[in-house]
Order: C-alpha cells, then structure tokens, then sequence
C-alpha cells in the first residue's frame, strides 16, 4: 500500500511544538532552520509568507499529503472511555489507513471529526461524507482542481471544504477520532497563524469566500455559551 | 474549432449561471461576435465562447477567427485581454494579482480603478461596504456556486458478518482481499470499501 506522507507545517514555534507523529516531515521557512534543527526527523524547506502558500508549497510538491498543525496535542479515540489517547504509531496507522479508505470511495479531501465534544459523535454513523474536515489536520489527494488561493490569509479550513464540495461533491470523515489542538490556540497562540490573522485579514477573508462560494458562507452569530471572537467569523452552509 | 488553445492566464471568469445565459444565447444567435487569436492559434478573445461550444460538442466545427498581421507580444496579449473585457462581465482577480503590472497600467488600459485596487488587495474594507458585499453576493452571481443536483446523496452500508464462513463469502464474491497495513506497526487491518459502480460491475459479471 503507498504511504501518504504527514508534514507538519510550523512556523516560529520551535519551542512550543507539540505535534508527534511517527515519521512526520517538519515544513519550516528556511530561515528558521537553525531554530529547528533540534528536531530529529525529515524537513523540508520553503520561502513562502502565508500559511496558504505554505500549504500550497507543500501540497505541489508532495502530491497527496496529510498535513497537521503544530500545536496538536493529543489525538484521541471519541468512541472509548479508557485509553482514549493514540501513541505516535498509532496516529501513524490511522492516517494511512484513512487515506487508504479515501482512495476507494474517490473522495480527495478526507479527515477526522471537527469536535472533540463525544456528544457530538454519531456511533451509528462514523463515516461521513459530507461533513466539516478541520484543516488542523487533513488530507489532501492529489486532484487538479484543489489548491489554496494566495488570496486568502487564514481560512485554509473553509477554503479547501468549500472548494472539494464544488468539485468533487464529497469527502471522507472518520469521526470515530479527533486532534486536539492546544486549548484557544486558534487565534491566540504565539507563533504561527496568530502573526499573520488580523481582525482586518478576516473580514477580507470572510468577504472573498462570500464572492466566491455565495450561499455556502454565512456569518456567524454568537451564542451564550460561545461567543466570537470578531464579528467577522463565518460558518459553512454547504447544501449537500 | 477543438483545434484553437484556450489562454491558460484568461483573466476573465463567469459564474455558472452566466454560463447558462451564454450557452443559451449562442444556441440562439449562434457565434455572433468573432473570436480573436494570435498566430499560435491562442484565443485572446472570445475564450468563454468557445468553451461554451465545445461543452455543446460543436468541436468538430469550422468557425471565423480574427488572426493578427503579426505576432502579439505576451504584453499585447495581456493587454488586448482587460480591453476586450472591460465592458462587461467580471475578472479573475488571482489571476490578475499574479500579472505583473502596476495600478496605472490596468488602469491605463481601460480597467474600473476601484475594481484595480480590490485586485491589489490595497483598500481597507469599511464596516458599511463589508455590510454591502457581504449581503449582494449569493448562490445567483458567485463564483463557485455549491448546489444539489437532483437526488445527489450520499451514504453508504455496513455488512456485518458473523463468522468466517461468511465473511470469505462476501471476500471471494466482492473481490476483496484480505490486507494488512505495509508498515505493520500495529496489528491493524484495513477496511474495504466498494463503490456502487464496482457491485455493478460484480453484480453483472455474476449474473
């Protein structure tokens, strides 16, 4: 069976990554090399700026890729109560055979469930076809028509759902498993996204994915037990 | 006309329901307006066109072109390529932010200066024009609009087999082979998943 490869693209975090999966590829800006050069493992270089481009980089050049965030802390089984937590070779195994499921249904995005929340897990449904793949980590098989436009600067997630429900109808979600990022870490953590997002830098986000995906982005309205961050935050409305 | 190339920097897009409207204005009026290429037998002009006829399967059809005197430059292409299109429709604009040309220049050659600068990514976006864009775009005049087409869905089944003997009757009646992950890391073993157009294929085959 070939093997997928898993890059954790990083930037600026060379003290705070979290992420351990066997074999992965660190992607770092070769002007942090130094910084990283305490990583035993495979690392790959690059020039760009923007996390999009970052990805873009990557996805070129690996073809079919699984990428995950640097500051995954945990990748754990939402279907148990002991032994929740997945080793290094586990996670491993279970991207490879992810993408190995992903084949055979032709589906050319795939991931795992979005929310750590077990009330939000279906036993009678664990794979998922039309469901919200968080791109902290996912899967990306090679296909003409995806890529991630230089136009955004921080909404890989939205761009790269949007983009495979327009082309390709369908992706593979096993929601049996989620990544847990480091709590808050979205929009607040140092390094990495956090020094290219702006308040500014979504609402042009937001706005682009409106002109190009109408319907399908909403904006996000606060709930008591969830308030946001900006008044600029969207959701997906995908009607399929 | 199958034998024209299509211009692979065509900063000019169309939503899918102005692809409707073309294909039904050229069903009506047929190639009204003459496509344009350069001596290599790109389209500088009338590319949307000519995709719209060669989806209606008209490849095989001789059309007029307008063929220049001399070869264009790059630059003349790219130029000729905002002129033609300033009137009317829309732009790509990653495509656009990629040409290498400055403000003046697009502006020069007859492109909507406040268009250039949301190209450019220069203006700051005031609450009251976000208010605005956010609402005027929807599925009618988006880029990629994502809507079901009839009956599309999308689920699967699970078949549960209760011993062996059952389970190397599905195996060896849907092709499946027993497999193991290459890397053996655990003792896991990998899923086997059919599509419907592979029970199809079985199905007819057995039949």
């Amino acid at each position: 069976m070939a093997e997928i490869k898993i890059v954790v693209p990083t930037h600026k975090r060379s003290e705070i990554l979290t992420t351990n999966v066997f074999n992965q590829i660190l992607c770092i800006n070769q002007s942090e090399k130094e910084d990283y050069s305490k990583f035993d493992c495979e690392k790959i270089f690059h020039k760009e700026n923007k996390l999009s481009d970052i990805r873009q980089f990557i996805f070129k050049k690996l073809g079919s890729v699984f990428q995950i965030d640097d500051d995954i802390v945990s990748v754990e089984r939402l279907f148990v109560n002991l032994d929740v937590v997945l080793d290094s070779k586990e996670i491993y195994e279970l991207i490879q055979e992810t993408y190995y499921n992903s084949k055979q249904v032709n589906a050319k995005l795939f991931g795992f469930n979005s929310s750590l929340n077990p009330k939000h897990y279906k036993p009678q449904k664990p794979f998922v076809a039309n469901g919200y793949i968080n791109a902290c980590a996912f899967g990306l098989i090679e296909d003409d028509n995806l890529y991630f436009s230089p136009k955004t600067t921080a909404c890989e997630s939205h761009w790269i759902n949007l983009l495979n429900a327009y082309y390709n109808r369908y992706s593979f979600q096993d929601t049996r498993f989620a990544f847990r990022q480091k709590s808050n870490s979205t929009f607040t953590l140092d390094g990495g996204q956090s020094l290219k997002r702006t308040v500014t830098s979504e609402k042009k986000d937001t706005l682009f994915l409106k002109m190009m995906f109408g319907d399908s982005i909403q904006l996000k309205k606060g709930r008591k037990d969830s308030k946001l961050h900006h008044k600029y935050q969207r959701k997906l409305n995908i009607k399929l | 006309m199958k034998d024209l190339v299509q211009l692979d920097i065509n900063p000019r897009k169309i939503s899918d329901a102005m692809k409707k409207k073309l294909a039904e204005s050229l069903s009506k009026f047929n190639l009204v307006e003459i496509p344009a290429v350069n001596t290599d037998m790109r389209i500088i002009g009338g590319n949307q066109r000519v995709t719209a006829l060669l989806m209606a399967e008209r490849g095989d059809e001789e059309i007029d072109v307008r063929y220049p005197n001399r070869t264009l430059t790059e630059k003349e292409v790219k130029e000729y390529a905002i002129i033609s299109n300033s009137h009317a429709g829309e732009f790509d604009f990653e495509m656009l932010a990629d040409w290498d040309f400055d403000l003046e220049t697009l502006a020069d050659w007859g492109m909507d200066m406040e268009v250039t600068r949301d190209i450019l990514n220069k203006n700051e976006i005031g609450d009251d024009e976000f208010e605005k864009e956010i609402k005027k775009y929807d599925d009618t005049n988006c880029e990629l609009a994502i809507t079901p087409s009839f009956h599309e869905k999308y689920s699967y089944f699970i078949i549960l087999c209760e011993n062996e003997i059952d389970e190397s009757f599905i195996r060896n009646t849907f092709e499946l082979t027993k497999k193991q992950t290459s890397h053996k890391l655990t003792d896991n073993r990998l899923s086997n998943i059919l599509t419907v157009e592979k029970i199809q294929e079985i199905w007819l085959k057995l039949k």
